[in-house]
């Protein structure tokens, strides 16, 4: 495990990357270190080190990630995982070619499944669509009733649901 | 009969600040306004510290505690709301939006003399102690002190009760004209304007509901006729309801009351589980100078934020208390409020659950929110 | 065998909303009652909610009966598992629960009346049965239902529907506002608005109407209570989470998570009716949980009923119980409409008209989905807040199926699993493609092409989920007699009751309803100006059925809302109970629920059903006293 907590900076910098949420709204979730150990129980170490090491080789980590780290066959789909995790809170199986060519032998595939309740709770999905987790955050009474985001105000200057 | 002198809780030796208006009805409606300005401020001084321990409990873990507190700050947000109908119905305007409105962590209760300091932690044994001496009224009639204010809140809302019964026999006796409730009545927040779990708002309009509204803030909080329960469950087959005080004793001893057990004594009844434990709480605390210097720019931002929204909270709650009913716009400023109060639950959230520093900020207007603490 | 040596006033079989209102209802009136629930009763208990909603957190899939756990020696059909014997030729789709509480657990709410003219299909219409009550019969005990299910709604609003069906006495009201409309409903409002779309040559002008539903909303003052006629002091008091004592109604917080679970209990569900029936007639209600009723006892002399024998079991998963019999003057069956039929039929009980189990009826549910021209803020609020109402009645009813157009506030989730599905083809198109090929039952394609990651992704994601939306099309299904639940000992369960059974199909005049819907979305899209994204070419493994009707494919849906198959008439020879929901063939057996109803019209069923068990508890009472 300790080796796994050691790369929990560099795995939140990379999250911030695959996700597009900061810092705050990623640590806010208290999942990270849940997140990480899953996907390393999922996909072996060695990919990890190697997905979170080619993203964070060079300063442009962002152009890391796009250039190199999302089409590459072996670390594609292992960020593709990091994504559905953050906003699913599940952990999606990795394609069974994946396995066969990167798969570490003492890690079978891991059957899909939700991460815990807070994972659930906590699913990035919603904040990224502009509402609240269903069925654990409400929004309170009628707030329905209006577009997500817009104060009084800006709904007052036409932007209501006749425009 | 009209020479008789009418029965007050404040011991007759003491004298309040009622007791200087002498026969002026203008001064007693001024000062009451004062009184019930205070009150308002007290009365939003015990939400922050409840949510605080509110949303520090793990979800899905210390059920019984999270009932409790959720209840007790829903309670004291309708008591808020109460307040501010007295105060519009007596002619004043409730203002929550002073930058010494928000308490900050750490002061005693606005004009009560023997006031815990008001700390914002998670859920622990020193917070439900702190909890335990919010919510205990204190004795009427200890002296009051010399640079105003009150004893203690059991004092002070006393002391208002009295001035309303005085109030009334002297309008009963002819010695004052002005009638005190001179407000507008389109001002008053109604069920259909607000409405919780935390009960219904009354409409202040005249000495029998102000004493029915006076009569919620006081049993809820402290107990009905000094039983357990707050009394206001009068429709058959429900259970009685705690008063504060109580559900927090419960808490801090860990067992529930029995209809049996006596005010005075501890609870006996069955077990109440509760875990401060990291398996159970949240361990975050107020953020200090030097945590607020390590944490990430992005936290700040989010700091920023929580203030800013609950700095609208404030204000919107403000023009939903000045708006007229009738059109509309009065319900619609709460239904914000609503929205606002639940943004607010879910940033402490998230505070509470920052991986390696969970925190509480500091409950402040949003326009200091550049000023580290 | 153990018997249960009491001797109760009424034996009720099943604890959901029917039988829980029959309960309180006959208890308060001095009578003892004893139920029996098939399932488990853990909401019965303090923090036994609060269980389901954790349990609903942890599942993978979040189907409707997700929160609720299973028993196997009560099963229910529900996703991967068999509990029907489809006999076809089309696929029954719609399931129930079975615990205390029953559906109510996990339904939407909306709680429409019936039209007037439901009521008499055969005779203005020339289709399906007359009821042998009228709209005006049911009034009285519609406004007792909605009073207890807590429903929130506007009088006036529902009248302007159609003015001439005077569906309110004058000084009625609800005894809450209605939930206000979601943000996509006012868009769609206003869109609609001076527009018409003509169907068959004739022309509809658009509207739409807030949905009256069991949802806690802001309570009105000064009304009478129409359960015992007492007028209320002040304002109505909301109910909300009934093991709370501090809980004084929560209002609707917008969890968004009505199906399948509202986590505040601002929906109602018949939990709040047992706790009342319980607590409220101390001693005289007994519930007994895991008691699946499995033969009625019937005196082949006297023909009434002597008693109820069930199997009684203690571990869900574990197929051995105890057998008792249940003994009461009175016996009412209330345990959904199919679980009765069967119970009826295996018990050979109350069918000298051949009718129990036939004239099996759903709501078919057709779904049309796209996109908004513009973000409407989907996935928020209640899952529904206004339907669309033009064809719920009107002179085509003479040529094809009426139908209620239901708008959805959560995007496509049902039934295409957005928000999820929609993530999953924007960041892994290519997987995306080769599961959907395997398993085309998990999730439906999806019109987004992407690769994308990061802020890219999650502006796409926004774009698209604000403007996702869907309708859905409940259409009207006519009685059928060949659509039928029966029962066959080859087809047991684990603790050896029988398995519904089911044969099921769409008939002409229901077909020609699904034509005019898709003909409906289609104009309304265009009105709206939304993207249409419905491809009843790309199937989806979720839906109950695929038909192909005049060289188009179409897809529908089970709505949940089975009815019919033990129907009321006003002849013994071709309906099974009479108006006082009386069996006529054993004069001390009762059934109640929506198998009762003659026809399905277009209103969700429960309302109607629970108003029925008013009107029952009246005649139960007159009968005991």
């Amino acid at each position: 495990m300790s080796s796994v907590s050691s790369h929990l900076e560099s795995f939140y910098r990379v999250s911030e990357i695959l996700t597009g949420f900061s810092r705050s709204d990623l640590m806010g979730t208290g999942a990270a270190p849940e997140y990480l150990s899953v996907l390393t129980h999922g996909a072996g170490l060695t990919n990890v080190e190697d997905l979170l090491g080619k993203a964070l080789r060079t300063r442009d980590s962002e152009r890391a990630v796009r250039e190199t780290v999302w089409p590459d066959p072996r670390t594609g789909p292992l960020a593709r995982r990091v994504i559905f995790l953050w906003y699913l809170g599940t952990w999606v199986p990795l394609p069974e070619p994946w396995h066969e060519e990167f798969g570490p032998p003492a890690t079978p595939p891991m059957a899909e499944h939700i991460v815990s309740r807070n994972a659930y709770i906590e699913g990035l999905v919603w904040p990224a669509i502009g509402v609240n987790t269903r069925g654990a955050k409400p929004s309170g009474f009628a707030s329905w009733g209006s577009l997500p985001g817009l104060s009084l105000a800006e709904e007052s200057e036409g932007a209501g649901p006749g425009a | 009969m009209s020479s008789k002198k009418i029965k007050r809780r404040v011991p007759d030796h003491i004298t309040t600040p009622f007791d200087r208006c002498g026969d002026d009805a203008a001064r007693h409606r001024a000062e009451l306004i004062r009184h019930l300005e205070t009150a308002l401020k007290l009365e939003h001084a015990t939400i922050p510290p409840y949510i605080c321990a509110l949303y520090s409990i793990k979800e899905g873990t210390n059920h019984e505690a999270a009932m409790h507190i959720r209840s007790v700050a829903l309670e004291e947000m309708l008591h808020m709301t109460l307040v501010a109908n007295l105060l519009t119905a007596v002619g004043g305007t409730p203002v929550v939006t002073d930058p010494d409105f928000i308490l900050r962590h750490g002061d005693t209760l606005p004009g009560i003399a023997q006031s815990p300091r008001v700390d914002l932690a998670r859920l622990s044994v020193n917070a439900l102690d702190l909890f335990l001496r919010i919510e205990s009224p204190g004795p009427i009639g200890d002296p009051i002190p010399e640079h105003g204010g009150y004893a203690t809140i059991g004092q002070f809302y006393a002391s208002i009760k009295d001035e309303l019964d005085l109030y009334r026999h002297k309008m009963e006796q002819g010695k004052f004209k002005e009638p005190l409730f001179v407000g507008d009545p389109t001002l008053q927040v109604s069920p259909l304007d607000y409405y919780s779990g935390g009960g219904e708002v009354v409409e202040v309009v005249d000495f029998e509901s102000a004493r029915r509204a006076i009569k919620i803030i006081v049993d809820e909080g402290e107990g009905f006729d000094h039983s357990i329960f707050s009394g206001d469950h009068e429709q058959f087959g429900e259970q009685p309801d705690l008063a504060h005080y109580y559900k927090f004793k419960e808490l801090r001893v860990g067992r529930r009351y029995l209809p049996s057990d006596s005010p005075r004594s501890n609870p006996t009844g069955p077990a109440v589980p509760i875990d401060f434990t990291e398996r159970g709480v949240y361990q975050a605390s107020i953020v200090t100078a030097k945590v607020y210097a390590e944490l990430h720019e992005s936290v700040l931002d989010d700091i920023r934020t929580f203030q800013r929204t609950y700095g609208q909270l404030l204000s919107t709650l403000e023009d939903g208390f000045g708006a007229r009913s009738g059109d509309g716009t009065k319900s619609e400023h709460f239904r914000r409020a609503t929205e606002l109060m639940f943004d607010i639950r879910h940033l402490l959230t998230k505070f509470m659950k920052l991986e390696g520093t969970p925190i509480i900020p500091e409950f402040q207007l949003g326009q200091q929110s550049t000023d580290a603490p | 065998m153990a018997k249960l040596d009491t001797l109760f006033d009424v034996v009720i079989v099943g604890a959901g909303v029917t039988g829980s209102i029959l309960a309180k209802r006959l208890a308060e009136r001095g009578m003892r009652v004893l139920l029996l629930e098939s399932g488990p009763g853990t909401g019965l208990d303090a923090g036994g909610f609060d269980q389901f909603v954790d349990r609903f957190y942890t599942q993978d899939i979040k189907s409707p009966t997700a929160p609720y756990p299973h028993s196997d020696n009560a099963p229910i059909q529900r996703p991967f598992v068999t509990y029907y014997e489809q006999r076809g030729p089309m696929n029954y789709g719609s399931n129930y629960v079975r615990h205390a509480g029953g559906t109510t657990l996990h339904w939407m709410g909306t709680c429409l009346r019936f039209l007037p003219e439901d009521f008499e299909l055969k005779s203005r219409y020339g289709h399906g049965v007359d009821w042998p009550i009228s709209y005006r019969d049911l009034q009285p005990y519609y406004r007792m239902a909605e009073w207890e299910l807590g429903v929130s709604g506007d009088t006036d609003e529902q009248e302007r529907v159609d003015p001439n069906d005077k569906l309110y006495k004058d000084d009625y009201d609800y005894p809450m506002r209605k939930i206000p409309e979601s943000y996509l409903d006012l868009t769609i409002r206003n869109r609609f608005e001076g527009k018409s779309i003509t169907i068959d040559g004739d022309s509809y002008p658009l509207r739409t109407s807030a949905t009256p539903a069991a949802r806690n909303s802001t309570p009105r003052r000064n009304l009478t209570d129409p359960r015992d006629d007492r007028p209320l002091d002040d304002y109505y008091r909301p109910v909300g989470d009934p093991h709370n004592p501090d809980e004084r109604g929560q209002r609707c917080q917008g969890n968004a998570n009505c199906i399948p679970i509202c986590p505040v209990q601002a929906k109602y569900t018949a939990l709040r009716t047992l706790h009342d029936a319980t607590r409220r007639s101390p001693g005289r209600v007994q519930i007994i949980t895991q008691a699946v009723a499995s033969r009625i006892e019937i005196d082949p002399i006297s023909g009434v009923v002597s008693g109820i024998r069930y199997k009684k079991y203690t571990d869900p998963q574990n197929p051995s119980f105890t057998e008792h019999i249940a003994r009461g003057r009175v016996y009412v069956v209330a345990a959904h409409a199919i679980e009765t039929a069967k119970l009826l039929l295996a018990s050979q009980a109350a069918n000298s008209s051949d009718m129990v189990g036939r004239n099996l009826m759903d709501h078919p549910f057709v779904l049309t989905w796209g996109l908004m021209p513009v973000p409407v803020g989907s996935y928020r609020g209640p899952g529904s807040t206004s339907g669309i109402p033009m064809f719920r009645d009107g002179r085509f009813r003479d040529r094809f199926a009426a139908f209620r157009i239901e708008i959805g506030n959560w995007g496509v989730e049902f039934p295409n699993g957005t928000p999820a599905s929609t993530l999953r083809s924007l960041v892994d198109r290519k997987t995306f493609n080769e599961a959907f090929r395997q398993h085309p039952e998990l999730i439906r394609q999806t019109m987004h092409e992407g690769d994308v990651f990061g802020d890219e992704l999650r502006r796409t994601m926004r774009y698209v989920c604000q403007r996702q939306f869907r309708l859905g099309f409940e259409l009207e299904q006519l009685p059928d007699p060949s659509n039928r639940v029966t029962v066959d000992d080859h087809f047991l369960d684990e603790i050896g009751n029988h398995r519904p059974v089911i044969n099921y199909r769409l008939d002409e005049y229901c077909q020609q309803g699904i034509v005019r819907a898709k003909h409906v979305s289609d104009q309304m899209f265009e009105v709206l100006g939304a993207t249409d994204e419905t491809d009843y070419n790309k199937p989806s493994g979720i839906a109950a059925n695929r038909i192909e009707i005049q060289d188009r494919m179409y897809e529908f849906h089970g709505a949940g809302h089975a009815v019919g198959t033990h129907r009321m008439g006003a002849s013994a020879r071709d309906s099974v109970v009479n108006p006082d929901q009386r069996t006529w063939d054993h004069s001390n057996l009762y059934l109640v629920g929506c198998g009762n109803f003659c026809t399905v019209g277009t209103a969700n069923p429960t309302l109607t059903a629970a108003a029925l068990a008013f009107k029952a508890a009246e005649a139960i009472t007159r009968e005991l006293r």
